[in-house]
């Protein structure tokens, strides 16, 4: 098996770097000069690289478990970015002008990206796969957390009456009564709609489109909220509005650190990736890949899902860091894993855009 | 005849007139001219000049249908937003300096705070557990919570309270170009208050409406943030369309065809006003 190696320990140096570093080593020698001995150098040193991802809590769990110690290791300056997604990865691929040099995506933008070759393929020499979930592994993109988007609920809200545990429950509002909330959209609804409506949880790819939408059906003038972004989910259920409400584990896994009464039930939840990937054409794409090789490591996923984020590492390895009573809480716990069912992003790929089509006309109606 | 020396064109009064304006021309020409003409070509070549994506518009019924609700909740929230600042204006016009500057200031500040925190403060007041409904449950006035919120009145009352100041500055300074003893001569000669204003104050100050109506509802065009967090399922705007368009599905000829028949409409609407009521009221000026 291939050793894990780390910035500094990479035996081939390209050309560019071996300037970089002569370059750099010289510079040191001269500044150094009279402070005695030359120690060593790194590689990358007076190098930059843009990386992009997502904001708020989530981009500080990587800022201190993954960017600020690579910057440490390789002297390498990271410069920070948020908010990204594919269309801004197009125009910088067709103008060649890159701001971001990796960027952390959701699957649906992936699944576009490769659809349209705006993504870099993964440098396998590089980038080392071993421990990593055969689920995160693509062409032109490596998964770095698992995320669930599932059903949750306000306990208190909810009271003494039993909660809802599964999409069934959620659609029987006459045993399960109280406000309730979905996200404005088609993926992941159909597949909540199905599985409500019996179908297993492997027999939901391809989506049985009308069977999905006659489910819906029942729910649709029982939905009070029908949440655009984030930060509505976990507003609408810690103040109570609704009761209950598909939500991001992670986002619900926050409040209920702040002490919000929420509850997530696993059953029946959808899980699905974030991914680091490079916009085609990159110049800088080699410190990128090396970047994507150590933000995988079991040791960086590990700190950073047992300390600052109810995410699942994609690194298996990665729960060897992490204590039992905080794995329970992540999605990719095994006994969590299997209550939930992959986002077939494959198959939404081709299909969003006549399927948005149709939700939207439903949801007019 | 060598007479055209540059310094014979730079005497010439036009000419300097005219270098004044170049830094505006090229800001609109890199700004809007390019950006707009880009935006159209992208809507009718894929790669071979087509007009798929205006037929795929038209052909598809929920386009035209949130093209129908996107003028419906711009033309309601530009009234709710006259309704509301109409007043205003025509009190601050008549109160004393000191009051009126610092409402002026008031108003002026509100467009300083984050569009996000509004509507959040909105949802705070109108949601089910919010302000209005806790107080109005606690004097034992209701016996189910108001649904204020996630519905076209949420949206309204979102909407208006980001506009207000848009409509309020126009009229306003109509207004003060209003001679207040036009009304006293109107009451001297035995109309009542109610007549005077109606017969006088009110027309004279139309344009000042016509220019805060028409910028407002523009603006609302193009809204889709708040009519998204305070809005029901219905409420969908045409430009949350296009940005599906843009950021999930790549599609950007489609969004840029999208955007195009939005810009159209938006013209459309600009030259009804025009025919009626003068683009030049616009800026203060009497129409010829």
């Amino acid at each position: 098996m291939k050793k894990k190696k780390n910035i500094q320990g990479n035996k081939e140096m390209t050309r560019r770097e071996f300037i970089v570093t002569t370059g750099a080593a010289t510079g040191a020698i001269l500044a150094t000069a009279s402070m005695g001995p030359f120690v060593h150098t790194t590689m990358a040193k007076g190098e930059t690289l843009k990386v992009c991802s997502y904001g708020g809590s989530y981009q500080e769990s990587q800022r201190k478990a993954i960017l600020e110690p690579f910057a440490d290791k390789s002297g390498v300056k990271i410069v920070e970015a948020s908010g990204p997604d594919i269309a801004k990865v197009k125009a910088q691929v067709d103008t060649k002008s890159y701001e971001w040099d990796v960027v952390d995506l959701e699957t649906r933008h992936i699944a576009r990206g490769e659809l349209e070759d705006l993504l870099e393929p993964i440098d396998l020499n590089v980038v080392n796969l071993a421990g990593i979930d055969k689920k995160a592994i693509r062409k032109s993109a490596i998964g770095n957390i698992f995320w669930t988007t599932s059903l949750a609920y306000n306990k208190k809200a909810v009271g003494d009456k039993k909660p809802a545990a599964s999409w069934a429950d959620f659609w029987d509002v006459k045993n399960f009564p109280g406000p309730r909330a979905l996200q404005d959209q088609a993926p992941f609804n159909l597949e909540f709609a199905l599985l409500a409506d019996g179908v297993p949880m492997d027999k939901l790819y391809p989506i049985d489109v009308d069977r999905a939408f006659k489910k819906m059906d029942q729910i649709r003038d029982r939905i009070t909220v029908w949440w655009k972004n984030g930060a509505q989910q976990i507003q609408l259920l810690t103040s109570a509005e609704v009761h209950y409400s598909s939500a991001w584990n992670g986002r619900v896994n926050v409040a209920q650190k702040k002490g919000v009464p929420l509850e997530i039930v696993w059953e029946g939840g959808c899980l699905d990736l974030d991914w680091w990937c490079i916009p085609k054409g990159n110049p800088n794409k080699d410190l990128a890949m090396k970047f994507i090789d150590f933000a995988l490591s079991a040791e960086r996923q590990g700190e950073q899902m047992q300390k600052y984020i109810a995410y699942g590492p994609t690194n298996l390895d990665a729960f060897k860091y992490i204590t039992p009573e905080r794995a329970k809480e992540l999605p990719s716990y095994p006994e969590n894993l299997k209550k939930q069912f992959a986002h077939d992003a494959d198959y939404w790929g081709p299909n969003l855009a006549p399927i948005t089509e149709r939700w939207k006309t439903w949801i007019i109606s | 005849m060598h007479k055209r020396t540059l310094a014979s064109i730079w005497h010439r009064r036009g000419f300097r007139q005219f270098l004044l304006v170049v830094p505006a021309l090229l800001a609109l020409l890199l700004l809007f001219v390019y950006p707009i003409s880009s935006v159209l070509l992208r809507s009718i070549f894929s790669p071979d000049i087509t007009l798929k994506h205006y037929l795929h518009f038209f052909k598809t019924p929920l386009y035209g249908r949130v093209l129908w609700i996107t003028f419906q909740i711009s033309a309601l929230s530009t009234l709710s937003s006259l309704i509301v600042g109409y007043p205003v204006a025509y009190v601050l016009r008549r109160a004393k300096p000191g009051i009126r500057n610092f409402f002026l200031l008031a108003i002026t500040l509100s467009f300083m705070i984050s569009l996000l925190v509004r509507n959040y403060s909105w949802i705070i007041v109108l949601q089910r557990s919010g302000v209005i409904n806790t107080v109005l449950s606690y004097l034992g006035l209701l016996d189910q919570p108001l649904k204020l919120l996630h519905n076209k009145f949420g949206v309204m009352v979102g909407m208006t309270h980001i506009f207000v100041p848009y409509i309020v500055f126009p009229i306003y300074s109509v207004m003060m170009g209003i001679d207040l003893n036009l009304e006293k001569a109107a009451q001297n000669l035995g109309a009542t208050r109610w007549q005077a204003f109606w017969r006088i104050t009110f027309p004279l100050s139309l344009p000042g409406i016509g220019a805060g109506a028409l910028l407002v509802f523009i603006m609302a065009l193009g809204f889709f943030i708040t009519p998204a967090l305070l809005g029901g399922r219905k409420e969908q705007m045409l430009s949350n369309l296009i940005q599906i368009q843009v950021v999930d599905l790549l599609n950007w000829p489609f969004a840029s065809a999208m955007s195009v028949i939005l810009l159209v409409a938006t013209l459309v609407i600009f030259s009804i006003y025009n025919r009626y009521l003068g683009v030049e009221r616009l800026w203060g000026g009497v129409k010829t």
